[in-house]
């Protein structure tokens, strides 16, 4: 099938940008000839391929939830940081870092469950209003909660934070992958890889959600049940990446709209796809944001100059809005 | 044979004064079709949706196989019984394939993928039905027939014991229509139960074995087709003059032009 | 085909965690250390560092690194060491005197607020002097690398001490941190002592502004409880109106709530020549809202001294950098008049830049006098 192959060419470009990726960046490392001098070596295996496989997670957990997200509310506009999950997240994040134990398990836990706290009320608002389709609730309501969630991240920082233990505020709010060490990729790998494992697993049934409740229902399987597990788990890989990245966005909406257009809507497909392709596009993103110029661009900055655009591209094509 | 058997079932919707169904009895047999006829609003989609256990907070019973469906699991139960609803939306192109795969979610553990068997099973299907060169097409794009046809095999493809149907041939042409009665006999003569609600009493008369009026939150005419559909009950029932003319021993229905004074 | 995908998706989860796991055996692998030759220090965030010599080569960057900057210069031997630095330092007349040779050291590269830290690994720098709010961006992934991080507040006196102690062990000086520190602690302690006693219900109530300008916007911004300005005031015997803020960035007050204080004082600062604290001073003292304000009535807006041609922050005599002392010094002066009748600035600062700066007397009255602001 033709699947098959796309599947392969896009594993080879993934290997591709990888390789070249460690290659890149402001230190020449083949300044001194073909094999890196000790400094470039250090470069390479410490600043570089912890950077880049964080930058693959990222990608990979923010674009699994945004399809798993789509199905689920059916809507193909919403993605984490459209409903409030990645701006829940990151109060989370630095909630913990200011009151709880700066640990990564408090951390990650506590990003998990505002990250929750804030899809659920996203979900309960949207049904509340009055105005608009389905689809363009969920979105408003989600803008509401994402504003909400991110003043308090501001709030945080500016007021409750007097000895400096939070981040700068630019990293909150425009992400960034900037000091990423090794022990940064190992915060959040468990959680992250259980999450995108979790909706891996689930990347068939997950169809099921995109039909009517009732049919759902007829077929067996409790589609409130479906939704929220799928939730949790998408909520779960998340948190982990946003609590080291902070708040990234649009990357969870384009890439599952690429991987329709390669693979078809099927998710048992779509899902596996999304996890190449946005670990692909967050590598190529954060190459750019650390080699473009002397001072570092702010990761988020590079997501919404390039992703923007391009979404508007995708959608001004046949379809646009819907799932074609 | 008694397939499934609904004992004195009522429900009330949340908010309104009424019951909507009454104490409704009746049984279902094994390998025969059962029409179900009733005015707008009469309750059938309700009906259908107690005996699925869709709605699953009402008075009475439901029995399958002699088993209380109250005891039985969603997931158990969607491994018998299978249903064609009135509408199915989709906002996602799936290829037919596709969406008729989803038909097999009861019979896959919850975080397994079809297989080979699976596929095979929908290739059976879709060439009984005699629509397998539209396996490949997109959903979004098929006629309003065709997508009818899709929307059956979807739940044949569930490989049920009970198939459901709430009204299959609305909106469509005789030949589509006749595809779909078509389906319903060759389902029932190959051993399933099948429900089918319609407004029309000729198609009861062309397939059905059985024929229930439900009327009022009640079952108030059950039997064969020449027994019920009579122009007194008919009458009665849905407030219009008919006239009843037997051809082949089955009863055919036309309104009269008593209706239509000029 | 739903097999394949499955497979495809572990092998790269799989090869993606395999790859972590290699790394973190590589991570536990201590870096070479010279056993011999090296220093151990006790930076502001409590960590000891090690730092090998011989060191060559002293890079401070990121935000804050002017202030830090200026603090190393009171070290002779800094000018051997530092390098990295913003390229709008060599523009600044002082540090052209105290460094003629300043214009090899800078790097516009460097130099920027966000550097890059693959360029600061690739100047070689025995060790890298960062302000401790950029631990996370910089200093860790630094670290990672195996080279020297040492962290620096100069938030407040007793840190300011620390710091400078710390500093001249990389400056191989820790006399002359002696003497800076004995310099400042007695200042210091000549304006406390003569304040402490005053109630802070008879002070007058003095409010410092930073008034920005930022691409069409304005706002007045008043420091917050925990800094530096803040504390500066109230050493000087004034009741520091920031006492009541406590965000911990610049505060953007509203004219209501200046109102609503009305400060007998007011320090005006700009960080900035465009316009400079001067300029605003001026503008506010005709501006007929703020006629109604004490300070403005009776006078007492003054325009925070800066030394640095109104370059950026380093020369305010507001900030962390090494001035502040003579910026207690004439916040003293103008709050408690009578107290100080005796402290002529110009004389103070002309010192300043020769015993700290090695300027000759020249050369230090030629700074003095291109000192802008209220002196």
């Amino acid at each position: 099938m033709k699947y098959n192959a796309r599947f392969l060419a896009l594993g080879i470009v993934f290997g591709l940008v990888f390789f070249i990726s460690l290659l890149i960046g402001r230190y020449s490392i083949f300044s001194h000839g073909l094999i890196p001098d000790s400094l470039g070596m250090d470069i390479l295996l410490n600043i570089r391929l912890p950077r880049i496989l964080t930058a693959a997670m990222l990608g990979m957990a923010l674009s699994a939830s945004g399809a798993a997200l789509q199905a689920a509310f059916k809507n193909p506009l919403v993605e984490p940081s459209i409903v409030g999950v990645t701006q829940g997240a990151a109060f989370g994040a630095a909630f913990a870092i200011l009151f709880l134990a700066s640990s990564a398990i408090a951390i990650e836990i506590s990003a998990t469950i505002f990250g929750l706290l804030a899809l659920l009320l996203t979900y309960m608002l949207s049904s509340s209003l009055k105005y608009g389709g389905k689809i363009l609730k969920l979105i408003l309501a989600g803008i509401a909660v994402s504003a909400m969630f991110a003043g308090g991240v501001g709030i945080m920082k500016t007021l409750a934070d007097p000895t400096k233990q939070l981040p700068e505020l630019t990293f909150w709010l425009l992400g960034g992958l900037s000091g990423v060490v090794w022990k940064d990729f190992f915060y959040l790998l468990p959680l992250a890889i259980f999450g995108i494992i979790a909706l891996l697993i689930l990347r068939w049934r997950i169809n099921l959600l995109t039909l009517k409740d009732d049919i759902v229902l007829s077929l067996g399987t409790d589609p409130g049940k479906l939704r929220a597990l799928v939730a949790t788990f998408a909520v779960m890989a998340t948190a982990a990446v946003i609590s080291v990245a902070g708040i990234i966005a649009w990357v969870g909406l384009i890439v599952p709209h690429i991987a329709r257009k390669l693979f078809g809507v099927d998710n048992s497909r779509v899902i596996p796809a999304s996890l190449l392709i946005g670990a692909v596009l967050m590598i190529a993103f954060d190459d750019i944001a650390r080699t473009l110029s002397a001072g570092e661009i702010p990761l988020g900055i590079v997501t919404s100059l390039i992703g923007a655009p391009l979404l508007i591209f995708l959608l001004s094509r046949r379809g646009g809005g819907s799932f074609d | 044979m008694t397939k499934m058997q609904v004992k004195d079932v009522r429900y009330k919707y949340l908010g309104q004064k009424n019951d909507v169904l009454k104490g409704v009895s009746s049984d279902f047999p094994v390998g025969k079709v059962t029409a179900l006829l009733g005015a707008n609003g009469s309750g059938k989609t309700t009906l259908f949706k107690i005996l699925l256990k869709v709605l699953d907070s009402y008075e009475g019973s439901v029995h399958v196989d002699g088993k209380d469906t109250k005891y039985l699991s969603r997931s158990e139960l969607s491994e018998i019984i299978a249903w064609v609803p009135q509408e199915e939306e989709s906002l996602f192109p799936y290829t037919v394939g596709e969406y008729l795969l989803l038909g097999r979610a009861p019979h896959l553990g919850f975080f397994s993928l079809p297989t080979r068997e699976d596929e095979k099973i929908i290739i059976r299907i879709l060439t009984e039905l005699g629509i397998s060169h539209i396996g490949h097409r997109d959903t979004m794009s098929l006629s309003g027939g065709e997508k009818r046809l899709v929307f059956i095999a979807r739940a044949l493809v569930q490989e049920p014991q009970v198939l459901i149907l709430d009204e299959p041939t609305a909106h469509l042409d005789i030949g589509n229509k006749a595809r779909a009665l078509g389906v319903i006999r060759a389902a029932a003569d190959s051993g399933k139960t099948v429900i089918f609600s319609t407004h029309d009493p000729n198609e009861a008369s062309l397939v059905a074995d059985n024929v229930e009026i439900l009327n009022g939150g009640e079952i108030i005419r059950r039997g064969t087709p020449s027994e019920v559909l009579t122009e007194d009950i008919l009458r009665s029932v849905y407030g219009a003059e008919v006239m009843v003319r037997e051809i082949n021993n089955k009863p055919i229905v036309e309104l009269s032009l008593n209706n239509f004074k000029r | 085909m739903n097999q394949n995908v499955a497979i495809f998706s572990a092998v790269l989860i799989v090869f993606i965690a395999a790859a972590g796991l290699a790394a973190f055996i590589i991570e536990t692998r201590n870096p070479s250390q010279n056993e011999e030759n090296f220093i151990v220090v006790t930076d502001a965030l409590g960590r000891t560092v090690q730092i090998n010599l011989p060191i060559e080569r002293v890079i401070i960057t990121g935000k804050s690194a002017w202030p830090i900057t200026s603090a190393a210069y009171m070290f002779p031997s800094a000018e051997n060491l530092l390098y990295g630095l913003s390229p709008q330092t060599a523009e600044i007349q002082l540090f052209h005197m105290v460094d003629p040779a300043i214009d090899s050291k800078t790097s516009s590269d460097l130099g920027s607020n966000s550097p890059n830290v693959e360029e600061i690994a690739a100047a070689n720098p025995d060790v890298v002097i960062l302000k401790t709010s950029l631990k996370n961006d910089i200093g860790d992934p630094l670290e990672a690398l195996g080279i020297s991080v040492v962290y620096v507040d100069f938030e407040n006196l007793d840190s300011y001490v620390r710091d400078t102690r710390v500093m001249g062990k990389i400056f191989w000086d820790e006399a002359k941190a002696d003497e800076i520190a004995e310099y400042y602690e007695e200042e210091y302690e000549n304006v406390l002592s003569k304040t402490s006693s005053l109630a802070m219900g008879n002070r007058p109530k003095v409010l410092l502004l930073y008034y920005k300008a930022q691409s069409g916007t304005i706002s007045f911004n008043a420091p917050g409880a925990g800094w530096l300005q803040t504390s500066m005031i109230n050493a000087a015997g004034g009741y520091a109106l920031s006492n009541e803020l406590t965000g911990t960035g610049w505060n953007t007050i509203s004219f209501e709530q200046i109102a609503q204080w009305n400060p007998d004082i007011i320090f005006m600062v700009t960080y900035s020549g465009n316009p400079s604290a001067s300029n605003v001073k001026d503008n506010l003292l005709g501006n007929s809202i703020w006629s109604n304000i004490t300070a403005v009535k009776e006078n007492k807006v003054y325009a925070v001294p800066h030394d640095c041609n109104n370059i950026g922050a380093i020369g305010s005599w507001d900030n962390p950098c090494s001035r502040w002392i003579l910026g207690e010094l004439w916040m003293a002066k103008k709050i408690q008049p009578s107290l100080f009748a005796n402290l002529d600035l110009a004389e103070e600062a002309k010192e300043f830049y020769m015993r700290w700066y090695g300027l000759n007397e020249d050369n230090a009255i030629t700074v003095v006098n291109q000192i802008t602001g209220d002196l």
